[in-house]
């Protein structure tokens, strides 16, 4: 057989099942996948191997949390605060802003060993560290970049420059959604996003797998709502005449994409009725709300500069969070919430008290619902930026880009509970144990879905791609 | 559809004189050419740089020589003392290679085994001219007319190839599409817009033989046709009018490249000389400045001006950019494999990739040429001032509304804006142009500039005719020889890949369904001889690809309907026979396009500034840089190629009708089909103003009679009046629509929203616009059949 790119068997073919070999039972189930906006085409929907995790809620903390403050406790920096790092460690080291001879800034913050298993966590996090015993703490991750967007790009794509599908359009690829009325692979953000949709972009997968992106005020998706004047038998006469237009143009034709588009055309109206209620959160117990905090005050977060919003991002992310549990409950499979920005060169101190406010408690209750919910074994959250904060200070008050050793945070869908991997050396500067790359990170979370990393690709450009490029290995030990 | 190994008989470049390995008798087996893509594909998954089972490596003589675990593994000039070849032809399916495989193709093993047998040569080092027998590197033949049995049905050569697919598999080419559709399918084809309902009457009331050509010339020689088919090309060169990355600033100048490209289209600049100018348009003797703006193709690189960044590996990453894009427009070839390794399917070795790379490196910058303000730019300009003027007074406002405790913060962030100032006009294009000191490059080991590799110059892939230096006294080639060679009739690749493009965007699939990959990986051409024959007659018309577009719209083939046949799509699913057209969903910018210009709103002028139409709250909330102050109305209403490209928040609806990533170059679309673009296509505030609008304009139609009303919205909408079921249903609608309306008098006012209708009448307005969406809606109306 030739090489041929995948994209030339198209859905179209799926449908009429002329190109893939599929038989006629398989249609229905595709048909019904397609409408969700994905049908499983990389693993035949099975995955290769049993999963763990069936959703996965990906917690992006854009910008560079500092981990020497929040997760990695460091308590030789304070006695060596003031004074620049070993020559050694720092040739061929390569920083955003600082120079290698800057020096060390021990953490202002206490940190205090937590729960049951012992997981050490800051003050700033008090929340958070109350699900220790749920954690998998990575305190070894590492990265390719010092700069903000090809780092989005390779915790978003697993490749650095633009172009390359996000880790939620390789899922959706995989395994395909199990809802019926709301995309497979949804995105949330409170605050910006460097490089935008790239982040969830279907890259050269079919355009059925990309993110979407659904806003937390006002329509969810873009044009839900009928305009003003169009009641729903307005639009149900409407579709009525529609279909049947679409079905004489079918018969005529004989193009299956006309009976695709009349599914379209209906899946759109029962999403019309239900992502609605997905947002609507008066089912939702007072008690859930305030876990949440879905109403706290930020009134008194001073902006920091005119084209950001604090106090949107600080009120929207609880709410995203809670979007994501439901999100789930209704087979939503993958879900990011971006949160920004971290991006702490000055103004650490207050610019961390600011975001470990807005996130702490609303992650930590996700944790928790979704635990209470029984929903936490088959959900995998992650907590992660596309870098860490140097051990070194930037200014009075700063830290700069560090992707040579950094924490990330993991809980249920099949990871340990109450468990550290890696260690990074006694300045936080590399890593000393365990190196977790990210596209290890990658191909674990493929992994905890049933996919086999290597397995999982789309031929495009004369070549088999992945969302690991060509690296990436299985972080076993974190594997509950 | 693999073309067989025996027919690639010997064929060498004249110009160089050697003997190519091919299949027949024994001539001698290439190692680039034959073997390495056959090692690449069946053995090194397991057998080569990553794996090495058995410890057994295939990718280099030394090592396969060598051997694994088990001894050599070839041994040349005795093939049959080769443990390679006797592990691939056993018949125990336990150990035959490759492992749970089926078997090698017998025209595989045959290569092999000769190639073995000649003493297995495989050069140590891949330089040097090679020569490769894979099909898209050979010159481009001159295939002979096909004889066929059905004389009347072919009208031009292209028909005689079609046919002559067709006649042996007993299949008959698919009738003519009716009247209406055909110029509905060429307007679009050709201008992406609709025939008007008087185009289409004078086609119907044209007796003449050649009533059809006319239509085509009329669209040709239309400014749309420029419109539609710069379209094409901006894809191709990832356009965009801001710097995406992170800081994203607008490229307010940008539009002068992508106008240049519609003028260029428009007045017919033959593709070899449209090449040469975007490649190295700086580089001419007396360059104009519209030869030296030619080169911005380069500039709609993204530029990635974050805080901080490695500012020399920035600017390499962009050459990296250019030469792959450069490589997949027009040699077709995935030569960006070769960035960080010799690629490992097609003959480009990492040094001929920065051979390339030198190129755009060695003497040349990115330059930002001054050059004069037209009208446009200083309407522009003033009404980015003004937009600056507004927002520091919004901004004063706050701070004077600010909590005592905030006001120190945000008055110091006033100050910062107010000290930037307004934008300055400063008129510039982007182009590239000649550094001062010429810079070396060495490879970039795995792909990182800091580990040098050797020392490269200028040189293009020995796979492909060689380089010839327009100045032979000069020791160097530069970007102006690149571009030459690439348009050298001997250089087969460009013609083949432009004239499959030309084909793809006529019946919505090349003959090579891979675009972006002529290579080994890539799919063959459906038809090969067809594809010569397109691709010679571009080049012998003097690279006109009017010419080219009208041949093909011209032919039988062209002219087939679309609509499917089971017992020839059981055979031919895809169509690759071309035994009809093809049906499919329009780009996203058409499909805005003829909505407004059904509507009567569309705004026809050419060029100019890009446009910013009103976008929703909800999407400023993730940009992260946020720019975005809406034009006024007449303005959104022009084509949709000139919303402005914001590549980190694209116009939102476009991306939903699977309008590509603009920041690497895309040679195909994808057309999805999703209940996102249902969401768009019925609740969009711009298409149901378009609704209204056309609702209006065909409402004293309806007045008259619902017949009248439905004839003209339909021959607005699809060329022609609607046909009886079609009809039923459409009145039906409006009927239940009418009582609906009567019944919800608010809601009826509220969908007419003050638009200048017939006072006494809101129901039966309601319902016609209600009518009219829903025809904006069908299947058909967003399709070309």
């Amino acid at each position: 057989m030739d090489a041929f790119d995948q994209r030339t068997i198209s859905r179209r073919d799926f449908l009429t099942g002329s190109a893939s070999g599929l038989g006629a039972a398989a249609l229905g189930s595709l048909l019904a996948a397609d409408l969700a906006a994905s049908p499983a085409l990389g693993a035949g929907g099975q995955g290769h191997f049993p999963a763990k995790a069936k959703s996965a809620i990906f917690i992006f903390l854009a910008g560079g949390p500092s981990q020497v403050d929040l997760f990695d406790p460091k308590p030789l920096l304070a006695e060596h605060e003031g004074k620049p790092l070993p020559e050694s460690l720092t040739k061929d080291k390569q920083f955003a802003f600082i120079s290698p001879r800057a020096k060390l800034k021990a953490s202002r913050y206490a940190f205090k060993k937590r729960g049951r298993c012992g997981m050490d966590f800051s003050e700033l996090v008090p929340h958070l560290a109350g699900c220790a015993d749920d954690l998998t703490m990575i305190r070894s991750m590492r990265t390719d970049s010092f700069n903000h967007l090809p780092g989005h790009f390779l915790l978003s794509t697993g490749f650095r420059q633009f172009g390359r599908p996000s880790m939620g359009a390789w899922v959706l690829y995989g395994l395909g959604s199990e809802s019926s009325d709301l995309p497979g692979y949804v995105v949330l953000t409170s605050g910006p996003v460097r490089g935008g949709g790239a982040n969830w972009s279907n890259g050269f997968l079919p355009p059925q797998y990309q993110g979407v992106r659904f806003n937390s005020q006002g329509d969810p998706v873009l044009n839900l709502s009928s305009p003003r004047g169009i009641s729903r038998e307005y639009q149900r006469l409407s579709l009525d005449a529609l279909g049947a237009l679409n079905r004489i143009r079918a018969e005529e034709a004989r193009d299956p994409e006309i009976e695709a588009r009349i599914d379209a055309y209906e899946m759109a109206f029962r999403m019309q009725a239900e992502a609605p209620a997905l947002f609507d959160l008066g089912g939702e117990s007072r008690r859930t709300l305030d876990d949440y905090g879905l109403d706290r005050d930020f009134s008194d977060i001073v902006p920091t500069a005119f084209r950001e919003n604090p106090r949107e991002a600080a009120a929207s992310f609880s709410k995203n969070c809670l979007l994501a549990r439901r999100m789930v409950e209704r087979g939503v499979r993958f879900v990011t919430v971006f949160h920004g920005d971290w991006d702490h060169h000055s103004n650490l101190k207050n610019g961390l008290a600011i975001n470990c406010r807005v996130i702490d408690q609303p992650v930590a209750a996700l944790i928790s619902d979704l635990r209470r919910r029984g929903l936490l074994e088959s959900t995998l959250v992650v907590i992660a930026g596309e870098f860490g904060r140097t051990c070194l200070a930037q200014g009075d008050d700063g830290r700069d880009h560090h992707p040579y050793a950094f924490s990330v945070l993991l809980a249920g869908g099949g990871v340990k509970a109450g468990h550290v991997h890696g260690a990074s050396d006694e300045f936080g500067f590399e890593v000393a144990e365990n190196p977790v790359h990210v596209h290890d990170l990658h191909a674990t979370m493929l992994h905890l879905f049933g996919l086999d990393h290597l397995r999982l690709t789309f031929r495009t450009q004369g070549r088999d791609f992945r969302l690991t490029d060509v690296a990436g290995k299985v972080v076993h030990d974190i594997l509950a | 559809m693999r073309v067989p190994l025996a027919m690639c008989l010997a064929l060498a470049w004249s110009l160089t004189g050697l003997a190519l390995g091919a299949a027949a008798g024994d001539d001698p087996v290439d190692y680039a050419g034959s073997i390495k893509p056959i090692l690449a594909r069946r053995c090194l998954g397991c057998h080569g740089p990553e794996k090495q089972k058995a410890g057994l490596r295939l990718d280099a003589r030394k090592l396969a020589l060598k051997g694994g675990d088990s001894g050599p593994a070839i041994v040349p000039g005795k093939a049959a003392e080769s443990a390679v070849l006797e592990r691939i032809v056993t018949s125990d399916a336990s150990i035959r290679m490759p492992l749970q495989k089926p078997a090698l193709p017998a025209a595989e093993i045959d290569l092999l085994r000769r190639w073995i047998d000649q003493g297995a040569t495989w050069p140590e080092t891949e330089s040097g001219r090679r020569a490769s027998s894979h099909w898209s590197f050979r010159p481009i033949a001159n295939p002979e007319l096909p004889t066929v049995q059905n004389a009347s049905w072919p009208r031009d050569p292209i028909d005689r190839f079609v046919l002559a697919g067709l006649e042996p598999l007993g299949i008959a080419p698919a009738r003519e599409a009716d009247q209406p559709t055909l110029l509905r399918r060429l307007s679009l084809d050709l201008t992406g817009l609709l025939p008007t309902p008087e185009e289409v009457a004078a086609f119907l009331a044209d007796p003449g033989p050649n009533a059809y050509e006319k239509a085509v010339d009329r669209l040709l020689a239309s400014p749309a046709f420029g419109e539609r088919w710069a379209g094409y090309w901006l894809d191709l060169a990832r356009y965009a009018d801001s710097d995406g990355f992170e800081q994203d600033d607008p490229r307010p100048f940008a539009y002068r490249w992508r106008d240049w490209v519609i003028n260029a289209i428009n007045t017919d600049i033959p593709f070899d000389r449209f090449t040469i100018e975007q490649i190295a348009g700086d580089l001419l003797p007396s360059a104009t400045e519209d030869q030296i703006l030619a080169t911005g193709f380069h500039r709609n690189t993204p530029a990635d001006r974050e805080g901080g960044i490695d500012k020399e590996d920035a600017r390499r990453r962009s050459i990296v950019d250019r030469v792959n894009t450069v490589g997949t427009v027009w040699l077709g070839l995935t030569v960006g494999c070769a960035e960080c390794h010799s690629h490992k399917f097609d003959p480009i070795s990492a040094d001929e990739y920065y051979s390339l790379y030198a190129f755009f490196n060695d003497e040349t910058d990115d330059v930002d040429r001054p050059t004069t303000a037209v009208r446009n730019d200083l309407e522009r300009h003033a009404l980015a001032v003004k937009a600056f003027e507004e927002r520091v007074a919004r901004l004063a406002e706050q701070v004077e509304k600010a909590p005592p405790e905030q006001k120190p913060k945000l008055q110091t962030a006033l100050e910062r804006v107010k000290k930037r100032g307004p934008p300055e006009l400063k008129a510039e294009l982007a182009v590239l142009g000649a550094l001062n000191a010429p810079r070396r490059t060495h490879v970039h080991k795995g792909g990182n500039y800091k580990n040098e590799g050797r020392a490269v110059e200028p040189a293009t892939p020995a796979v492909l005719p060689p380089l010839a230096l327009r100045d032979p006294g000069r020791s160097r080639a530069d970007r102006l020889d690149l571009a030459y060679w690439l348009v050298d009739p001997s250089n087969p690749l460009p013609a083949r890949v432009e004239a499959n493009r030309i084909w793809q965007n006529l019946f919505g699939e090349g003959l090579v369904t891979t675009p972006d990959d002529f290579g080994s990986q890539g799919a063959r051409p459906g038809r090969p001889e067809l594809l010569d024959h397109l691709a010679r007659r571009l080049v012998q018309g003097r690279w006109s690809r009017k010419k080219l577009v009208r041949a093909i719209v011209c032919s039988s083939a062209y002219r087939q309907a679309s609509r499917r046949r089971p017992e020839i799509d059981a055979r031919d699913p895809l169509n690759r026979l071309i035994a009809r057209q093809n049906r499919y969903r329009l780009d996203a910018e058409i499909v805005r396009d003829i909505t407004l210009q059904a509507a009567g709103l569309l705004n026809p002028r050419v060029g100019g500034p890009s446009m910013r139409p009103p976008v929703p709250a909800s999407f400023k909330s993730f940009a992260f840089q946020f720019r975005w102050a809406t034009d006024p109305p007449e303005e959104v209403h022009r084509r949709a190629m000139y919303i402005f490209l914001q590549r980190n928040m694209v116009f939102p609806t476009l991306p939903v009708f699977d309008r590509p990533d603009t920041n690497v170059t895309c040679v195909k679309r994808e057309r999805s089909n999703t209940p996102l673009q249902a969401l768009i296509l019925l609740n969009d505030p711009e298409e149901l103003e378009a609704a209204r609008a056309l609702a209006l304009r065909t409402f004293s139609a309806a007045t008259r009679s619902i017949d009248a009303g439905l004839d003209e919205l339909s021959r607005i909408c699809l060329g022609a009046g609607p046909p009886p079921r079609e009809r039923t249903v459409l009145a039906g609608l409006y009927a239940e629509l009418r009582n609906r309306s009567a019944a919800a008098p608010s809601d009826a006012e509220a969908l007419l929203a003050g638009a200048a209708f017939p006072p006494g009448r809101p129901a039966d307005a309601a319902a016609w616009v209600g009518v009219c969406r829903v025809m904006l809606n069908t299947d058909a109306f967003v399709s070309r059949e």
